[in-house]
This record gives C-alpha cells, structure tokens and sequence, in this order.
C-alpha cells in the first residue's frame, strides 16, 4: 500500500529523529519544493530561495520538537510560518494572504498549506477585530458575497460596508506589521 | 544563500543527522519539581513556615484547618495552568488551549473582583492592612525567584523548544516560573486579604510575564 505525502513526510521525519540519513536526505529533497511554493504564493520577493534554505536549516536544528505522534504538516506549515514572519519583520516585505483561502479544498499532500492552518491563521486575525466588522470582512472576503448582499444581510449601507472593509483591512494589516500598502484588494 | 546551493545544503543537512530525543514532557515537569523544591527550600530555611501550618504540622493535625491551604491551593491552580499553557506552546504548531487560558483569566478576574469587595465592604485602608509590614520583601522574593525559576527552565527544558511566538511563550514560562515561586511563598506568609493576594502576589507574577515575553523575544528566538 502506498502511503500519501503526508503520511509519508511523517514516516521519514520519524527515521530521521532516529537517525536515518537516507529517509531524511528525501525528505528535504521533498520539502524544497513544497517550501518554494509555500513561500512564492505570500512573498512578492526573489527571496523565496533563501528563506526555502533559512527553513531547512530550521528543519535540521528544531527536528527534535517534531512530536511523531502527531501530523507532520501542521508542523512544517508552522515552521514555514515563523521563517516567514521573521523575514517580513527583518526586511519589511509584504506578506500576500488570501482572506477566501478559507474556501479552497486545499489538500495536505498539495503544496498548500493545510486548509486547519489557514482556518486558523484567518479566525485569530479576524478575532483580532470587533465582531461587527470581523463579521462584514467575513461576509465579503471569505464568503465573497457581494458589497450589496452584504449591505442586505448586516442592515448597513454599501458606502458603510465598504468603509468597515476598507477599515478593518488596514487595521489587520497594521496587527501582522506590514508597513507598506501594497495591496488595496476591495 | 542561494539557489544553486540548496542541495549542497540538503546534502550537508543530511550527512548530519544524529538521533535526536523528541521534545517530551519529562524536562518541563523536572523543571517544575526542582523550582518548587528550591522555592520550598528557600522561603523554609530563610523565612520559615506560616504559624497555622507550623502547628498543624507539629501536632499532625494536617488536615484540620484545610482553609489554611486555600492560597496556597489557588496559586498550585495557578501554576499549573501556565505550565500546561507552556507546554502548549513549546512547539511550532502549538497554540494556547482556550480552556485553560479563560480558567487563567477568570483567577485574575475572580482575585480582582474580590479585592474589590472587599474594599467595597470595608474601606480601602482596612482593605490594604499589611501591604506596608514586608510587602516589598514579599513582592521581591517572589519576581526574583520566578526569574531564577525561569533561569533554570532555561537550562533544563525551556532552551530545547521552538515556539511559534517566542514573545508569548517567554510571557508565559516567566509566568508560571513566577507562580511557583509564589506557591513556595505562600507556606510562609500569613496575609490572606484578596488586595494583598492582588498586589503582592499575583502582581509580581504579571510583572514577571511582563519582562519574559521582553526576554523572550530574544530567549526563545530560534
């Protein structure tokens, strides 16, 4: 029986806190790819190979708190993340995040992150902001109703959901330190 | 780095690749053994036990008088949940559990609010009896001893994680290293009134979690 990416990644991750050399050498050689992608989809920058790199060597020297009992993508993805975030924060870059990256069947064994993840990365930005205008983001954004449907649904004007948006927006923009406005995607 | 050196990279990575022991529970709870060992050690010997516990000990009539137990079992609770909260967020996909961070909020909540009964019922002088008789003493033992906890988690455990927010995680080892201080403290000090609970013990507790997710930052970069 052949095992799925993740189950395998999660096999060889084991071997490799044990010690295998050969299990862990294709499991970089595996991560690279899925690590460029990762990295390519947020970061509008010709960085993506260092930072692919950065977290290898991640991999390498944090290997040991890799549980493996547990799944392994949750655990890259999370690794992926704070190599991420640590380079947005030293070099000021714009980190892309899709808001209706929700709705994608984003399987595990593709090259995205694991759809948990992002569900969850999107509920504490959204949790971030006052229930009234984590609501009218939610609607428009992640449910991609239109400015109207959701003046309908929330009782207020379009002119006020649109500011609310445009609002809410930028005040998520300012929590994840993104210093510069490169992206008005309303 | 650069592009064509990633597989070099991964060849390097891969040629060296000990055994490694997964990050397990076992150094975290020594960790907490041996703090409030040292903390139990010390507030003893430098201090001494609080009268009503002495006695109780003494006659063996432990189990008497449980009320003499009650700080000391709500700062046990305490502890407890921030070290469950570290071990929570030792990893990189780990995130803090929301039942034991609302119980964590709803203490300080509950000591707060009976602080303010308290001043409610009585007055604010009668309320703050005893914050000027060793109060400062009190507030600096336990900051000073939740930082030397936090010191030997360093060393024994809390080096060997990879947190996902290192800030959060340095805010909350400080915590719970500050905590157990507070548990050993509180087998000395006979002050019970919740404004004394508030401001000298739960405070240093605060300001330690302050300076952790400072040091944090830098601690438990990785």
């Amino acid at each position: 029986m052949s095992l799925s990416q993740p189950d395998l990644w999660q096999q060889q991750m084991h071997a490799a806190q044990r010690g295998d050399a050969e299990a862990y050498r294709a499991l970089l050689t595996a991560l690279r790819p899925w690590l460029s992608a990762y990295f390519r989809r947020r970061l509008q920058s010709p960085d993506t190979e260092d930072l692919t790199q950065i977290t290898l060597v991640a991999v390498h020297e944090k290997r040991h708190t890799y549980d493996p009992t547990a799944p392994f993508m949750p655990w890259i993805a999370a690794v992926a993340r704070h190599k991420l975030i640590d380079h947005v924060r030293k070099y000021g870059r714009y980190v892309h995040v899709e808001l209706n990256e929700l709705n994608e069947p984003v399987d595990e064994a593709s090259l995205g992150l694991p759809a948990t993840i992002a569900r969850r990365d999107v509920q504490v930005l959204l949790s971030q902001l006052p229930v009234d205008q984590a609501r009218v983001i939610r609607l428009h954004k992640v449910e991609e109703l239109s400015l109207e449907d959701v003046s309908r649904l929330t009782g207020k004007s379009v002119a006020a959901v649109k500011v609310i948006v445009h609002r809410g927006l930028k005040k998520l923009r300012d929590s994840v330190g993104v210093p510069r406005k490169v992206y008005e995607d309303e | 780095m650069s592009n064509k050196n990633t597989p070099d990279l991964i060849e390097t990575l891969s040629q060296s690749v000990p055994p490694v022991a997964p990050l397990g529970r076992r150094g975290l709870w020594l960790w907490v053994g041996l703090s409030l060992l040292a903390g139990i050690t010390y507030v003893l010997t430098a201090y001494g036990a609080r009268p009503e516990m002495r006695l109780l000990f003494s006659e063996g009539r432990v189990a008497d008088n449980l009320s003499a137990y009650a700080k000391t079992g709500f700062f046990i609770a305490l502890a407890a949940l921030a070290v469950w909260q570290v071990q929570a967020t030792a990893r990189p996909e780990g995130a803090l559990n929301r039942v034991q961070t609302g119980l964590l909020g709803l203490a300080v909540i509950a000591l707060t609010t009976l602080t303010g009964v308290d001043i409610a019922l009585s007055s604010l002088p009668a309320a703050m009896t005893g914050l000027s008789d060793g109060a400062g003493m009190c507030f600096l033992t336990i900051l000073i001893g939740g930082m030397a906890g936090l010191g030997g988690g360093w060393a024994l455990w809390l080096r060997h994680t990879a947190p996902g927010n290192p800030a959060l995680f340095g805010a909350l080892s400080a915590f719970a290293a500050s905590a157990l201080m507070t548990v050993a403290y509180t087998l000395h000090c006979d002050h019970d009134a919740p404004a004394y609970l508030l401001l000298i013990y739960l405070a240093p507790n605060l300001v330690a979690a302050l300076i952790g997710s400072a040091v944090g930052r830098w601690l438990f970069r990785w």
